[in-house]
């Protein structure tokens, strides 16, 4: 799929959303609805605006900054140059990222799936065991299993952490930490 | 008052005070480093432990823990692009820049020596303004209120991070997101789907862990590596550099200062629109506007000088008239009234000396943490150079308890996720979270503010109270300027390229 279409998709998906929300809105007084609902259609507006721009323009022009194109900040080359001179003060390489960058670094569906995973599992261990198991399942798993440690070491850098984690959280600050799901099951046996 | 002044100081100048004010300050610090947990839960964490000792003790606990994490949760957003609290937000967008380049270290330093230039600055200025503060504070009204929100929403038109277009769009995400709870006016539950957990609305601090935190955890496990770019190894700068950048851009740190005492003195309007203004502020009156957003260190120094002023500004309607001039100061309100302390206006008569303890702590705690903070900076700016393998999992686990403690609901756990998926997404397509963050902070005071307008002045508000009108001519005038600066300098660039061809 390439990157217009995720745009299109994208935007489609934030006009339902702000439709769905001057919807919503309708019901509630006038009192209640009398910023959600112009913030909504304004949202509505601009993002119509954004789809006819995003598919009237190149795909590698998709990155353009609005507000550069409408001082024309950064269509002089020599005043563009200059900025960037200035923002690394002259001995460091600009490393912000840049429009041809971005599309030239996109990431692989297979990574972000795993990043995505990532957070997905540790929310859920979370869920199920609270706070201090999940952390050391988690630390322990991605430690190990990304191969940076040994299993052993693995295994001492995250019981130091998990040591520090609660003695800060649970000691120190003295936090009423939830105890999962399953900690009811747990108990009965 | 020279002699409330020397009395302030005399009340400070005991070894229990001073020892309790170290304390506080290293439980700060560790405290605003963790996402999540900003000034407000140090506070109310030690508020126990504060009773039975000297008043000025007791004050100087509760008062330098609540200002040294504003320079912990600077830390982060530095350099991790993961702002502690709201306040520091406006840091993200130039000091992680500065990270990336390799100038950590110097950041810190701006960052730190900023804060103390803000906060004694704030001190000074607080002093000079006790006799004229009150009449003004009694002139301002909600109108003008409003006009200080959409201030610092004038930020989203000069700061794009990409499209101008999806800047908007995320600001009005933002705001939108901001409604989902109890509508304080009406009592009318919005975007609530009938869920008790979503009447208390959205956590801040657990949407800020959601959009920053888990999602440049996200983008760096996918992108691999370490958050500083693989060419830069070293610093390219040091902490002595930050220290003199401060000083040499001093009166960018007066007038945010300024502006950070002025913000913090109007109740109920916050540090985190302080930052945002002073961002905006720094940006619309630099000569080279187009640096902002790339590693421009005026942008690290101003928020964190209007911010470090702004606890000052903010003693001014907690003490003179009981109102608090943000949460943090509700909970010094409540340590007042467990010392026998009433505030009130007999307290700049009465206990002005106690008035000038509490500057004095402020003054004394900001050099703590910037004496603490330069040295440990060469320390903290090393940890960027950690690989993402060890960063990612400890990194997540933190700030997934971190949302956790923030209001001790689990549901939090899964709206930092969905937050986090949600920033990802955003940043990828180039909808700037900044913005998104923006509009929710200046959601809630733009809706109270309009309604109590329209109520108390009538429809056409705007044109009948000559100050909001003099303010909103301002903010036009303000977000006009980068335009019209950039169509003059095309203007005279024009004919010498016309010269040289």
């Amino acid at each position: 799929m390439n990157r217009l279409t995720q745009e299109n998709i994208l935007a489609v998906a934030l006009l339902c959303f702000f439709v769905a929300i001057l919807v919503a809105s309708l019901e509630y007084g006038p009192r209640a609805r009398l910023v959600p609902v112009p913030i909504s259609v304004l949202g509505i507006l601009l993002l119509g605006a954004q789809l006819v721009w995003q598919n009237l323009r190149s795909p590698d022009e998709l990155h353009v900054d609005m507000l550069e194109f409408l001082t024309r900040r950064g269509i002089n080359p020599v005043e563009k140059a200059k900025a960037e001179d200035a923002s690394s003060d002259g001995d460091t390489p600009e490393t912000a990222k840049t429009p041809g960058a971005a599309a030239s670094e996109e990431p692989g569906f297979k990574q972000e799936a795993f990043a995505f995973g990532q957070i997905l599992a540790l929310a859920g261990l979370f869920l199920l065991f609270g706070p201090f198991p999940s952390v050391f399942i988690f630390t322990f798993a991605h430690l190990s299993l990304s191969r940076h440690y040994h299993w052993a070491k693995a295994l001492v850098v995250t019981t130091i952490f998990v040591v520090v984690v609660y003695v800060l959280f649970a000691e120190v600050l003295d936090i009423q930490l939830y105890h999962g799901v399953l900690e009811p099951l747990v108990n009965n046996y | 008052m020279l002699e409330a002044i020397v009395g302030g100081l005399d009340m400070l100048l005991t070894p229990q005070a001073m020892v309790f004010m170290f304390i506080g300050v290293v439980y700060g610090l560790i405290v605003g480093i963790l996402p999540g947990l900003g000034g407000i839960v140090a506070m109310a964490l030690l508020l126990p432990f504060a009773y039975g000792y000297e008043t000025a003790a007791m004050l100087a606990l509760l008062l330098g823990a609540h200002i040294a994490t504003i320079w912990g949760s600077s830390v982060t957003g530095i350099l991790f692009k993961v702002p502690g609290a709201a306040k520091s937000l406006a840091l993200i967008f130039d000091g992680y820049p500065l990270t990336q380049q390799g100038h950590a270290a110097r950041a810190l330093g701006a960052s730190a020596t900023a804060a103390l230039m803000g906060g004694i600055l704030g001190a000074i200025f607080l002093a000079i303004s006790i006799p004229i503060v009150r009449p003004i504070m009694l002139f301002l009204g909600p109108s003008e209120y409003l006009m200080m929100a959409l201030w610092g929403l004038t930020i989203i038109a000069t700061f794009s991070e990409g499209s101008l277009l999806k800047g908007l769009v995320a600001a009005c995400i933002g705001v939108l997101v901001a409604f989902i709870g109890m509508d304080p006016v009406t009592a009318t539950p919005r975007f609530t789907f009938d869920s008790i957990f979503l009447l208390d609305g959205i956590s801040f601090p657990v949407a800020m862990i959601g959009l920053f935190a888990v999602a440049e955890m996200m983008k760096l496990y996918v992108k691999g590596g370490s958050i500083l770019d693989r060419d830069v190894i070293a610093q390219r700068s040091t902490v002595m550099d930050g220290v003199k950048d401060a000083f040499r851009h001093w009166w960018l740190v007066a007038r945010s200062s300024l502006l950070g005492v002025w913000i913090g003195i109007l109740p109920g309007i916050g540090a985190s629109v302080g930052g945002i203004a002073a961002y905006a502020q720094a940006v619309q009156t630099s000569k080279t506007p187009e640096r902002f957003g790339h590693g421009a260190i005026e942008g690290v120094i101003a928020p964190d000088a209007t911010v470090g002023a702004n606890e000052g500004g903010g003693l001014m309607p907690t003490l003179a008239f009981g109102i608090p001039g943000g949460e943090s100061m509700a909970i010094l309100l409540i340590a007042f009234v467990s010392m026998g302390i009433t505030p009130g206006p007999q307290m700049m008569t009465n206990h002005l000396d106690l008035v000038f303890a509490m500057i004095w702590i402020i003054v004394l705690a900001n050099a703590m943490t910037t004496v603490i903070g330069l040295f440990a900076s060469p320390y903290l700016a090393r940890l960027p150079a950690m690989n993402a393998n060890i960063m990612v999992p400890l990194v997540l686990s933190v700030c997934f308890i971190g949302a956790f403690a923030t209001r001790g609901h689990i549901e939090d756990i899964i709206v930092a996720a969905i937050f986090g998926f949600i920033g990802y997404i955003m940043e990828k397509y180039n909808y700037s979270r900044a913005n998104m963050v923006i509009g929710m902070v200046l959601a809630e005071m733009v809706e109270r503010s309009l309604h109590i307008s329209l109520s108390l002045y009538g429809d056409t508000f705007i044109f009948t109270r000559p100050i909001t009108l003099m303010m909103f001519l301002f903010i036009i005038l303000t977000t006009a300027m980068p335009f019209y600066r950039n169509w003059r300098r095309d203007r005279a660039v024009a004919p010498a390229a016309g010269e040289g061809e």
